[in-house]
């Protein structure tokens, strides 16, 4: 089996904060990867990284094959990125939007308008001749994601991409999802909807304070905490008990 | 009553704590006060003075009861009418009924009528502050027509009134303004009313400007053209009347802006600012589109353009370098004479590239903030890390030249020196291109993390680039002074005149090139829009 995205020792330093200490995983192809933790864990700066965003203060990046740091066009053609905050051109239209984008990829034109077509009718897109400053957030996730989507990148990278989305557009972003892994993408999702990563990951990877603290399927994490459901076994590692918090509960 | 100006107190608050958020220090509000007042002082003095002595002569020349001094007046305030009127429109729409923070405000225990009052009140005080230099021209007038205090009261009175037809007015086509129209069009429209004030106001002034009290003819002219003005259904005609007391002046004003202002309260009050349309997605079935692609660099250069042309400030700095001439030129052929056309014809070329060069850095600048704007998603492109920044250089420098080469034409075609014109726009394109590259790097070096498209550079950033501009405007415009024949210091022998004109600048013009490309070279490209 092929591992699509190989990272040894990944660490980024803000000045002299460490959001992220040198963490290492794989994802091999057809995987989904679930990438859990509380607020400010470092999920978002390792995306970032990941896709060419950020620079890393040290360790090595490896996507398709290639050294994120020595090739990164070629790695950044074949991949595609949904960021948590869709931030977008506000003067172009969805529509140029998507021009652009599949300029820049060397799209097929006809094959382009195909999968456009489809993505549209599966996420209720009917807004592609409006102006993008106009659009919601869910909107401008749906027009990120079709301009992803649409190019079938072998390498996904999705930052809670559900959060904005409408409960049958999240549905079907999940099933789509599914099916490219079945078709050989690796797809790396942060989010902290556990009910996600519990029905949707194949491997798990929680991240606390910049450091992967636990990482598997989920019935290896089952194991090894003793605790059936994720929401335990999360609560449990990131260092805070179901008594806990029901004492700030009750403290309230 | 309470929660309104506990609401514009905390707007007040809002806007003196802008520099403090830029960084700099905090302005305390009496400054600013204090700021305002001295701009308004600097600029009516001089107006009352200038119509003072306007009104003296023209409230003597007088057709059908009405002295010219009084249409004067009735101009006056059709201009302001239209002025607010342009201008507060699409104000009212964006800040009342498409703003952002009025979802908050709605959220809280505050009545919808406040809501709109104070949304209102800080659209009038961001906006009509041109309203406020009426005064000093109402004074002269009341002064030139020796007016007693009351009358004087009422006057101003009356100007209030007048005031809150307009505003209602506004108002009310804002409403319907925010029911058809989305946000980014409505922000849109308003460079355009801005430009409609603009060359209304140009030509106001050199209308004004150009009479000559003491000219029987063209004052009689003037006056039976503007009586076309005193239409008794106009506010503005009642205006004129009821600062005279006259009943026919003081009834209909006074009662239009009771019904208008009662409309607009019941209207603002009855829960329709909270909807706006913010999108009509009436279109079920989705048309076959067709997609246009292009190669990655010209996707680029496209996208540029399409982000250049729909960005009110950047277009505002485009305009400029084409109306300036036109400008002069209007001075030109008022000075009547063959030779002023032409002074005014070879001014308005080197102006106009000045400008140009002026205001090539800036809108290189503005056009680099957008693309910062969203920079996190331009790396996840495929794409080398220059081509975002080159694309916006040609583009910018392309439009500038662009301009200048229609304005040029247009100007030639009725006035001649059209071999001039080529020569000199293709003279400043080169330091136009420098310029952009130096607009380029003063973003990524200087950037103004929050001050958006229309701010985009730090306070330094904008000195820097103002000197620069400066440097490459003289360039560009003693290249063409060459050209132009003009020896403005016909002492010095041609081979002189060829050195400081031409040689010079192109030497200069060549090591501005070299010292921006190797400040270029040293920006991190791999990361051009790190920020800290
Ligand atoms: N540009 C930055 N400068 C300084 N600190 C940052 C920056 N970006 C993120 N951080 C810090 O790094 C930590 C991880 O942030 P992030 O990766 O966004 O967390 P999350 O897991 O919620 O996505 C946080 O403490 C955040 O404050
Ligand atoms: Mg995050």
């Amino acid at each position: 089996m092929t591992q699509l995205v190989k990272v040894s020792n990944l660490k980024k330093n803000f000045g002299t904060f460490t959001a992220v200490k040198s963490i290492s995983f794989n994802i091999n192809s057809g995987e989904i990867y679930g990438f859990l933790g509380p607020n400010g864990a470092g999920k978002t700066t390792t995306i970032k990284m990941l896709t060419g965003i950020l620079v890393p203060t040290s360790g090595k990046i490896e996507i398709c094959g290639l050294d994120l740091l020595t090739h990164p066009l070629e790695v950044k053609s074949q991949i595609g990125v949904v960021p948590d905050e869709p931030k977008l051109y506000e003067n172009l239209t969805g529509q140029e939007f998507l021009e652009f984008v599949g300029s820049i990829f060397l799209m097929d034109k006809d094959e382009m308008k195909k999968r456009i077509e489809e993505l549209c009718d599966a996420f209720e897109i009917n807004f592609l001749e409006k102006f993008i400053g106009d659009y919601s957030h869910g909107m401008k996730q749906k027009l990120m994601l079709t301009s992803v989507l649409m190019r079938k990148p072998k390498v996904i990278f999705l930052d809670e991409a559900t959060v904005g989305l409408d409960a049958k557009s999240a549905k079907i972003l999940k099933m789509l999802l599914k099916k490219y892994a079945n078709e050989g993408s690796s797809i790396f999702m942060t989010t902290h909807v556990l009910e996600i990563a519990e029905k949707m990951c194949d491997r798990i990877g929680i991240i606390n304070a910049g450091e992967i603290i636990a990482e598997g399927t989920l019935s290896d994490l089952r194991n090894e905490s003793g605790k059936q459901s994720l929401e335990d076994i999360f609560l449990q590692l990131t260092g805070s008990t179901d008594e806990e918090v029901k004492e700030i509960i009750q403290n309230l | 009553m309470n929660k309104l100006t506990l609401l514009i107190r905390y707007k007040l608050k809002m806007w003196s704590n802008i520099p403090l958020r830029r960084g700099r220090r905090k302005i305390p509000l009496p400054f600013y006060i204090l700021m305002l007042a001295g701009v308004f002082i600097a600029i009516s003095v001089p107006l009352y003075l200038f119509t003072l002595d306007l009104f003296q002569n023209y409230s003597k020349i007088i057709f059908n009861g009405i002295s010219l001094a009084d249409l004067f007046v009735e101009i006056s305030m059709i201009g302001i009418f239209v002025l607010v009127l342009v201008t507060d429109t699409p104000a009212i729409a964006l800040n009342v009924f498409m703003s952002e923070d009025v979802d908050f405000l709605l959220s809280l225990p505050i009545s919808q009528s406040t809501i709109f009052i104070s949304k209102n009140l800080e659209t009038i005080i961001q906006g009509g502050f041109p309203a406020l230099f009426v005064i000093p021209i109402l004074i002269s007038y009341a002064n030139a027509t020796m007016m007693p205090w009351y009358m004087i009261t009422v006057m101003f009175l009356m100007y209030i009134i007048y005031f809150v037809i307009v505003n209602s007015i506004s108002s009310i086509i804002a409403l319907g303004v925010s029911k058809f129209a989305s946000r980014s069009g409505t922000q849109r429209f308003m460079v355009f009313t801005s430009l409609i004030v603009y060359v209304l106001s140009i030509l106001l002034m050199s209308t004004v400007s150009s009479l000559n009290p003491n000219d029987k003819n063209i004052t009689e002219a003037f006056a039976s053209y503007l009586s076309t003005i005193n239409l008794p259904f106009l506010p503005s005609t009642w205006f004129i009347n009821a600062i005279k007391l006259r009943i026919d002046g003081l009834l209909p004003l006074i009662i239009t802006a009771t019904i208008l202002a009662f409309v607009t309260y019941r209207i603002s009050s009855s829960g329709i600012l909270s909807g706006y349309s913010k999108m009509k997605s009436a279109t079920k079935h989705i048309r076959m589109r067709n997609y246009n692609l292009k190669s990655p660099e010209q996707a680029f250069v496209s996208k540029d353009l399409k982000l250049m042309r729909r960005e009110p400030s950047i277009l505002f700095l485009l305009i400029y370098p084409a109306i300036f001439p036109l400008f002069l030129l209007i001075g030109g052929v008022m000075g009547r004479g063959q030779s002023s056309i032409t002074h005014a014809l070879t001014g308005g070329i080197l102006i106009s590239i000045f400008i140009s060069s002026m205001y090539t850095v800036i809108a290189t600048a503005s056009l680099v903030s957008i693309e910062i704007k969203v920079g996190e998603f331009i790396k996840t492109l495929p794409v080398g890390n220059r081509t975002p920044l080159w694309s916006k250089a040609f583009v910018i420098t392309g439009a500038f030249a662009i301009v200048m080469m229609v304005t040029f034409s247009i100007l030639s075609a009725f006035f001649g020196g059209f071999i001039l014109s080529v020569i000199t726009v293709l003279l400043s394109i080169p330091v136009l291109l420098i310029l952009s590259f130096f607009g380029v790097y003063a973003t990524v070096k200087w950037p103004n993390s929050i001050g958006g498209v229309r701010r985009p550079l730090n306070t330094t950033g904008n000195f820097v680039s103002m000197g620069i501009g400066f440097l490459g405007a003289l360039i560009a415009t003693s290249e063409g002074l060459y050209f132009s024949g003009n020896r403005i210091f016909p002492f010095l022998s041609p081979a002189y005149q060829f050195l400081i004109f031409l040689a010079g600048p192109i030497a200069g013009e060549i090591i501005m090139a070299f010292v921006i490309f190797e400040l270029l070279s040293k920006i991190d490209w791999a990361n051009p829009y790190e920020t800290k």
